[in-house]
């Protein structure tokens, strides 16, 4: 079930990079809620179509020169994440 | 694709003046170092001068003019697009370069790109010149898993380079772009292939960033703000030119230096805003504005950013090192720098929102003036307004069917809403060409029903913008695509009826109407109608030659020959392959990729005739052309002919491998029935020559017709082929049933050719028959056949269908030429009338002679010596021969012939010369043992 869920259905996801991303950035990360943290990092959470979805978002990541410092699937109900619990 | 655009792609960037940059030494160097391997991989994040240095080195090499250079972006995903790019900036180089690989993509039908690109490097290959390389700049752009397949194949095929650094020679290939491209990098790495220049090795050093903002950008900043600022971007170098142009023409400096450093906004956030802040407001608007356009000009950004002197604005931009880079020599064409481009459209989209739609469509409506069709699409999809772009794509079609780019239509095809779809019966007719061309075939049929209900739904002849002419061009398309897919499920009826609607309602001047015809006489031909089949054939090719479409005119003329053939009229044939060859020739000497085929097929001819020498020249060209750009029926095709040719000259080893070739170059492909018949008659006969009947018996079981099912024409070689064996096992066991099996089905097989009138078959099966009917002790029948076989095959001069059965063939025509009267037909076996033409008479004597050469079975054949002169005695000299063996009196014979007994004595005397001999006694004698006389 995880398997299939992971090729089709939106999920969400958390993305952290290096450096900090004004928020007015999140139309162009697909509406991500981007939140800049203390220590100069920025955290992307939000919901992504699919595999390609993510890629392209991982791309465009790349082509800004963000600095990638992790992707994490956030399972649904899992508590980690108020968006995910939905 | 314009000429204009398309230098735009091909377009080496040059760098700036030396005092306005940081020349780069140390890289340029690495760079030269990396011609000895076959790659050079430059992968960094954008910004990090990727691009700059490749112009810095470009500029550097001499002598000049041996890089290519394709910048590519996400519109280059369409394979077909792709390859003709590389070739076109391969052909500014090298002129001339893969120019029939580029005929051969715009094919109709086009081969796996493995061949076309191994075609290319072997042209590359013989060339033996100095190095030359090739750049494909942002290949990060380049998504479809075919192409970049494609690459790593071209890459694992290249030749070694030979020579170190600018000594190399060969083709080195160079891939600049954000992300390491897909190929094993790992072995090439390993095995020293593979020059590499990443992040790290890209960022301005101190003494980089110290000479790029104080000499370039002469901003006179302190050892210590150079350090800080090299600091702060980790020497970036879109970084630091950012960071330079914010400072430009400030008077604190330092401060903003120290403001820099304390900010911890991601850096190029930060100064793109510092540099926006810096320009008056009618550059930062031009600069937001023209950022949603991937290549500028000055009428362009006029038209979307609604202004008159956007192109003084690009000038002063490109003065001021603001991120554009230029696209050609003359100041036309330019674009951002990338990363650059994405920023100021993130503050396009927070400062104007609401102004971007009409920008898209600004440009769609530039570029649509322009006739720029897929750009203006892109745009029109831009704006989510999908009447337009539905419009366009209507507009855009037929050029992107035109040049093969059916990836691309495709793409635009999926974009668009299914309603906006199914209420245009054209693009229901595109979208079902497309499915037909690149698959999955089965959506056709659901194209086409849509496009009739599309059709149906307009209620006026003229509503959608339909006239009623085009309405007919629909309609045309359908049937025609109807009678292609026939074609291909080999319902040849609905081919016949199809293909005529479609032919009926389509203009003479249209490439579809040309197609439809084609099929239409292959499946005449299939029904067995060879006349319709022709007369199709002419048209297709007179069609053809009208539209210009020079391939489906070979096609034709090549199908044409093999009519002829089919009809046992071998020479004339031959004379039509030649036709073909000069179709396909250019005048210039540059032969069109077909120009193989009609090679292969007269090699065909000439292998029946038993020259194999000629043959085999034939063959190598022929072969070598649909290897390197023919389609895969062609190249199958083309191996089979080498089997055959290697069999006759007894080679069975090299057949063999040949064989295991074409077997691998058609798994998985789908191949022309008739092809792969063929492929499994060379089987067959391999199987045989080497003692392998279970093989052939397994094969025959396992799939392909049985000996009782019913007949058909497009499918005659299986049948023959099946017979084969039959004859084979029965053979091994004459009480067994199959020789019984073989003759039935043979003899429906001959019915049903002569019925046809496809004697070339016939005397193949006649052939097979004799063999047979020896087999099964019916020598009279069996000889009978035989010279009705021989009768028919005479003219046409065939020579291996009989003598590739080997040795049961020898006994058979032994007794024909011991008996030379049965060939008149004395013999009436069956009841069946004889054929009544005269064969001769050396014709006999020359198969046993190649065949006794052969088959080493000269003892087995009488009276071969001294051989066929019989030709070099003249009609009048054959009759006073014939009467010369008769009783007859010198004075008679001379009376007989109404001539003087001095004038006879001249005849005698030269018959004597001819036949050497001394006597009219010794010439009696001879004259027996011909069998015509």
């Amino acid at each position: 079930m995880t398997r299939r869920r992971a090729i089709g259905k939106p999920t969400i996801y958390r993305i952290r990079v290096e450096g900090r991303l004004d928020t007015n950035w999140s139309d162009w990360f697909n509406g991500l809620v981007i939140a800049p943290q203390a220590d100069d990092e920025t955290v992307l959470t939000g919901p992504v179509a699919d595999q390609a979805a993510l890629h392209g978002l991982l791309a465009k990541i790349r082509d800004l020169g963000l600095p990638l410092l992790s992707v994490e699937r956030i399972e649904a109900g899992s508590g980690q994440s108020g968006v995910a619990g939905r | 694709m314009s000429t204009e655009l398309l230098r735009t792609k091909l377009f080496i960037p040059r760098p700036r003046p030396v005092a306005q940059r940081v020349p780069r030494p140390r890289l340029v160097e690495r760079l030269n170092a990396g011609l000895g391997c076959k790659l050079t991989l430059i992968s960094a994040p954008a910004g990090f001068g990727k691009t700059t240095l490749l112009s810095e080195w470009i500029s550097s090499t001499d002598p000049p003019g041996r890089v290519a250079w394709v910048s590519l972006d996400r519109g280059d995903n369409d394979p077909t697009r792709f390859w003709l790019y590389v070739i076109a900036a391969l052909q500014t180089v090298r002129p001339g370069l893969g120019g029939a690989a580029l005929a051969m993509l715009q094919s109709p039908r086009p081969p796996p790109i493995e061949l076309v690109l191994t075609g290319l490097i072997n042209e590359i290959a013989t060339a033996r010149t100095d190095w030359i390389a090739l750049v494909l700049d942002d290949l990060h752009a380049i998504t479809n898993p075919q192409i970049n397949d494609a690459l790593g194949f071209l890459l694992g095929n290249l030749p070694p380079q030979s020579g170190p650094g600018e000594q190399a020679q060969g083709i080195h290939l160079i891939a600049s772009g954000r992300a390491d491209p897909p190929w094993s990098l790992a072995r090439l790495r390993a095995r020293g292939e593979m020059n590499e220049l990443r992040a790290d090795d890209l960022r301005f050093t101190y003494q980089e960033a110290a000479a790029f903002l104080n000499d370039a950008m002469k901003l006179g900043l302190s050892p210590d703000d150079v350090a800080v600022l090299e600091e702060r971007t980790e020497g970036w170098v879109v970084g630091l030119q950012m960071a330079a142009l914010s400072m430009q023409g400030r008077h604190d400096v330092s401060g903003l230096v120290e403001a820099f450093t304390g900010s911890h906004r991601f850096i190029l956030d930060y100064l793109v805003e510092e540099v926006l802040d810096q320009q008056p407001p009618t550059i930062r608007e031009f600069l937001l504005k023209t950022s949603i356009l991937e290549s500028l000009s000055g009428s362009l950004c006029n038209a979307v950013a609604d202004r008159d002197d956007s192109r003084t604005v690009l000038v002063q931009l490109d003065r001021a090192n603001l991120f554009l880079v230029r696209l050609d020599d003359e100041r036309r064409w330019y674009r951002y720098h990338h990363l650059f481009a994405d920023l100021l459209r993130n503050r396009l989209e927070q400062a104007l929102a609401e102004e971007v739609p009409a920008l898209h469509r600004r440009a769609s409506a530039w570029y649509e003036d322009q006739r720029l069709i897929a750009k203006a699409i892109d745009h029109a999809f831009a704006t989510n307004d999908m009447e337009r772009a539905a419009r366009l794509v209507e507009r855009g079609a037929i050029e992107a069917i035109f040049q093969c780019e059916h990836s691309t239509l495709l793409r635009w095809l999926e974009t668009l809403p299914a309603q906006a779809i199914h209420t245009r019966p054209w693009l229901c007719v595109y979208l079902a060409w497309s499915r037909y061309w690149i698959g999955p075939r089965d959506q056709v049929g659901h194209w086409l029903q849509a496009a009739e209900r599309a059709l149906a739904i307009a209620p006026s002849p003229n509503a959608l913008g339909i006239t009623k002419a085009e309405r007919r061009q629909i309609a045309g398309n359908i049937c025609a695509l109807r009678a292609h897919q026939a074609h291909h499920d080999e319902d040849l009826p609905r081919v016949l009826q199809m293909a005529q609607h479609a032919i009926e309602l389509l203009p003479k001047g249209d490439s579809v109407c040309g197609s439809s015809m084609l099929v239409l006489g292959e499946a005449h031909w299939g029904l067995g109608d060879l006349e319709s089949a022709a007369r199709a054939l002419s048209e297709t090719k007179q069609i053809a030659l009208n539209v210009g479409n020079l391939s489906l005119a070979v096609v034709a003329t090549c199908r044409l020959a093999h009519k002829s053939v089919k009809q046992s009229r071998l020479h004339e044939a031959f004379e039509t392959c030649q036709e073909a060859l000069r179709l396909a020739t250019h005048p210039s000497g540059r032969q069109l990729f077909s120009a193989g085929h009609a090679k292969v097929r007269m090699s065909q001819l000439l292998y029946e005739w038993n020259s194999l020498t000629k043959a085999n020249r034939h063959l190598g060209e022929g072969m070598e052309e649909c290897a390197r750009w023919g389609p895969v029926d062609g190249v199958v095709e083309s191996h089979v002919s080498l089997v055959r040719l290697q069999l006759a000259q007894g080679n069975t080893r090299s057949a063999l491998d040949t064989l295991k070739q074409a077997e691998q170059l058609a798994q998985g492909q789908s191949i022309d029935p008739w092809i792969s018949a063929w492929l499994d008659d060379c089987r067959v006969r391999l199987w045989l020559a080497t003692g392998r009947l279970d093989a052939a018996i397994q094969w025959a079981a396992s799939d392909g017709p049985r000996f009782d099912g019913p007949l058909s024409y497009h499918r005659d070689l299986d049948h023959v082929n099946l017979a084969r064996v039959l004859c084979a096992q029965g053979a091994q066991d004459p009480s067994g049933p199959y020789l019984t099996q073989a003759l039935d089905l043979l003899d429906r097989l001959l019915q049903a050719t002569e019925l046809a009138g496809w004697t070339h078959d016939a005397i193949k099966i006649s052939v097979l028959k004799a063999l047979a009917l020896h087999a099964h002790g019916d020598t009279e029948n069996a000889l009978f056949t035989l010279r009705n076989a021989l009768s028919l095959a005479e003219p046409g001069g065939y020579v291996r269908t009989f003598v590739d059965e080997g040795a049961p063939m020898a006994p058979l025509l032994s007794r024909i030429l011991a008996r030379p009267r049965d060939l008149s037909g004395k013999a009436r076996p069956e009841g069946r009338p004889a054929v009544r033409r005269n064969i001769a008479a050396d014709y006999v004597p020359n198969l046993l002679t190649i065949l006794a050469a052969e088959t080493t079975l000269e003892a087995a054949i009488p009276q071969l010596h001294p051989a066929p002169l019989i030709e070099s005695l003249t009609e009048r000299e054959l009759e006073v021969l014939r009467l010369l063996s008769t009783s007859l009196s010198t004075a008679e014979i001379a009376n007989q012939l109404y001539i003087a007994v001095s004038t006879l004595r001249t005849h005698t005397k030269s018959i004597y010369g001819k036949l050497d001999v001394h006597s009219r006694r010794e010439a009696t004698a001879r004259a027996q043992e011909w069998p015509l006389l």
